[in-house]
C-alpha cells in the first residue's frame, strides 16, 4: 500500500510541476480580422467558371466581422476588422479600397502592421473553382480575377505572429496543405499512407498559418436560413454554423453578449473547437448517409499535425 | 504496410500455438491511466506539453509457466487534449493497435512486465490518424490470487514514440488474467 501510494505522489508532483502550471505563458497580441465577401451580381456577363450569384456571401462576411468583432472584445484584446464586400447589381468603383478585387486584397494583405504576437484573421466567402478552388475575387471591369490559394497563404505567411485563413467556397479544402506527421482522412484513408507519412522525410515545424475550410474536395453550398421570413436570409452553410459557434444570435442577428460562445471549451475558442462546432451544427450532413434526405454533403478540413492553435481566451 | 502484416501474422501463430498445446492458456484485461508528457521533437513554447492517456487492453493469447507470461494484446489508448498554454494545445487522439507483452514473476507478490506495440492513432475532432510505436515496462504488484484468476496492481512506464514527438508516460494500472497462472501444488 505505501508503494502506490508513493507512486500516487510521485504522479501528482509531475503535473504539479507539469510546464503548463510552472512557466509564464506568452502574452497575447492585437487581432487584426478581414472578412471578404462576394455576391457577383455586378458584372453582366457570364464567367465559365462563375455559374450563380450568391446570396449568402455578403451575409457571411458583414455577420462574421460583428460576430468576430464581439468575442475579441470579450477576449479583452485590442482588435482592428475591415470588410471588403462586392454586394448587388450598382456599378462598383475597383478603386475603393474595401472592394474585393485582387489588388486591393494583397494590397491590404501586404501593408498590414502586425507583431509576432498578434492574430490575424482572413475570411473568404465567394466561390472556388472546380478541383483547385482558386478563389474568385471580385469583377473588375472586364474579368475576373481569380487567387490560387497558394498565393493567398504565401501572403498570409508574409504577415508576422498566427494567422487563420477561413474559406467558405466550393473545393476550399484544397488550401489545407498535408501536415508531414498526420494524414487526412477525408482524403485518404488508407493505412499504408499512415505508414508511408510515418516514415517519409517531411518534417514537422510548429505552424503559425492554419486553414479552416467549409469543404474538402467537394463543393459547398448556401441555403435561405429563414424561409418563412419576410424576406430570405441566406448564408454559407458553414458560416451559419461558424456564425453560432462564435455567439452569434441569428434570431435577433446580432452578437450573443450573454455568455461563453457555444464554441468555447475550458474558456477557449481554439481552431479546433470552431471546427468540431460546426462540423457537428452545420445545416448539412458532413458526409453522405445512407438515411439521410440529403443528396448533398459537405465535410470541413483544417491543418493537421499534433497542435491546435487557441485563438480566444474568454 | 506488407511487412507490419506479416509480422503480426506471425505473432498470432506463434502465440496461437498455445490453443492446441497442452500449455496454460491465459486471457487478460487491462486498464491504466497515465500522465503524458508529449516532448515536441520541433520548437515549441514548453519544453513538453502534459495530457492525461487512458488504456484499455484486451489479452487475445496468452501462455503462462510457473513464472512467465507472453501475449498478445489487443489495446486502446484515449489522451486528452493537453492543458492549454500560450498560442497552443496539443490535440487529444484515440488510439488502436496490437501489443506483444510478456511477464517475469519475482516472487508471489512482485513481478516485472515489458510490451512492444505499434498503434494506429486518430485525432478525433480533426480526422487525421498517424502511425506510433510504444515500448513499456514496470513493476506489478499482486494483490489477489486463486487458481484461475490473479489480479496484479501495475505501474507502467512508456514510451510513446510518434513521428514529431516521443512521449513518455508513468502511469497506474490494474490487469486482470484469466486462465491457470500457477500449479495447483505451488500455492
Amino acid at each position: 500500500m505505501k508503494k502506490i501510494l508513493m507512486i500516487l505522489t510521485l504522479f501528482s508532483l509531475l503535473l504539479i510541476i507539469s510546464c503548463e502550471l510552472s512557466m509564464e505563458a506568452p502574452k497575447a497580441g492585437d487581432v487584426h480580422y478581414i472578412n471578404v465577401g462576394i455576391d457577383y451580381k455586378n458584372n453582366g456577363v457570364t464567367n465559365i467558371d462563375v455559374t450563380d450569384n450568391l446570396n449568402g456571401t455578403v451575409n457571411d462576411a458583414k455577420e462574421l466581422f460583428d460576430a468576430l468583432g464581439a468575442v475579441i472584445g470579450k477576449s479583452k484584446r485590442k482588435a482592428d476588422g475591415f470588410l471588403m464586400v462586392q454586394e448587388g447589381n450598382s456599378p462598383a468603383n475597383f478603386l475603393d479600397p474595401d472592394y474585393p478585387s485582387l489588388t486591393n486584397v494583397k494590397k491590404y494583405l501586404e501593408e498590414l502592421e502586425a507583431t509576432d504576437k498578434d492574430l490575424t484573421i482572413f475570411t473568404y466567402s465567394g466561390h472556388g473553382i472546380k478541383e483547385t478552388g482558386h478563389l474568385v475575387l471580385a469583377y473588375t471591369g472586364s474579368k475576373y480575377e481569380t487567387l490560387d490559394p497558394r498565393t493567398l497563404l504565401s501572403w498570409m505567411d508574409a504577415i508576422p505572429g498566427k494567422k487563420l485563413v477561413i474559406l467558405d467556397s466550393c473545393f476550399s479544402g484544397m488550401a489545407v496543405e498535408g501536415s508531414p506527421s498526420s494524414t487526412n482522412t477525408v482524403l485518404n484513408n488508407s493505412i499504408s499512407k499512415f505508414f508511408e507519412t510515418y516514415h517519409s522525410s517531411g518534417k514537422y515545424e510548429k505552424p503559425d498559418l492554419y486553414v479552416l475550410s467549409a469543404s474538402a474536395h467537394t463543393d459547398s453550398y448556401e441555403m435561405d436560413f429563414d424561409p418563412l421570413g419576410d424576406k430570405p436570409h441566406y448564408h454559407g452553410i458553414f458560416t451559419y454554423a461558424l456564425l453560432e459557434g462564435l455567439g452569434w444570435n441569428h434570431a435577433n442577428n446580432s452578437p450573443d453578449n450573454a455568455g461563453s460562445p457555444p464554441a468555447a471549451t475550458g474558456g477557449n475558442i481554439t481552431v479546433d473547437s470552431l471546427f468540431k462546432y460546426v462540423k457537428k451544427n452545420q445545416a448539412i450532413p458532413s458526409r453522405m448517409k445512407l438515411l439521410s434526405n440529403w443528396t448533398h454533403y459537405q465535410h470541413p478540413l483544417t491543418t493537421g499535425g499534433p497542435l491546435d492553435l487557441i485563438l480566444f481566451n474568454l | 504496410m506488407r511487412r507490419t502484416f506479416l509480422v503480426l501474422l506471425a505473432l498470432i501463430l506463434i502465440t496461437s500455438n498455445s490453443l492446441w498445446s497442452k500449455g496454460k492458456i491465459i486471457y487478460a484485461l487491462d486498464f491504466s491511466d497515465s500522465y503524458y508528457a508529449a516532448i515536441p521533437h520541433f520548437e515549441d513554447e514548453i519544453p513538453f506539453r502534459s495530457s492525461n492517456a487512458t488504456s484499455i487492453a484486451v489479452g487475445l493469447f496468452g501462455y503462462a509457466t510457473e513464472n512467465f507470461s507472453a501475449g498478445l494484446d489487443l489495446h486502446t489508448m484515449f489522451v486528452t487534449p493537453s492543458i492549454p498554454f500560450g498560442n497552443y494545445q496539443g490535440r487529444g487522439f484515440n488510439s488502436v493497435g496490437f501489443r506483444v507483452r510478456g511477464s517475469y514473476q519475482v516472487n508471489r507478490r512482485v513481478g516485472l512486465f515489458t510490451s512492444i506495440s505499434s498503434e494506429a492513432n486518430y485525432y478525433r475532432t480533426i480526422k487525421e490518424a498517424f502511425i506510433s510505436y510504444s515500448l513499456q515496462l514496470g513493476p506489478q504488484f499482486r494483490v489477489f490470487e486463486t487458481g484461475m484468476h490473479t489480479i496484479d496492481i501495475t505501474v507502467p512506464l512508456t514510451i510513446h514514440l510518434r513521428k514529431e514527438i516521443t512521449a513518455p508516460m508513468l502511469g497506474i494500472g490494474i490487469r486482470y488474467t484469466l486462465g491457470p497462472h500457477r500449479n495447483e501444488e505451488s500455492q
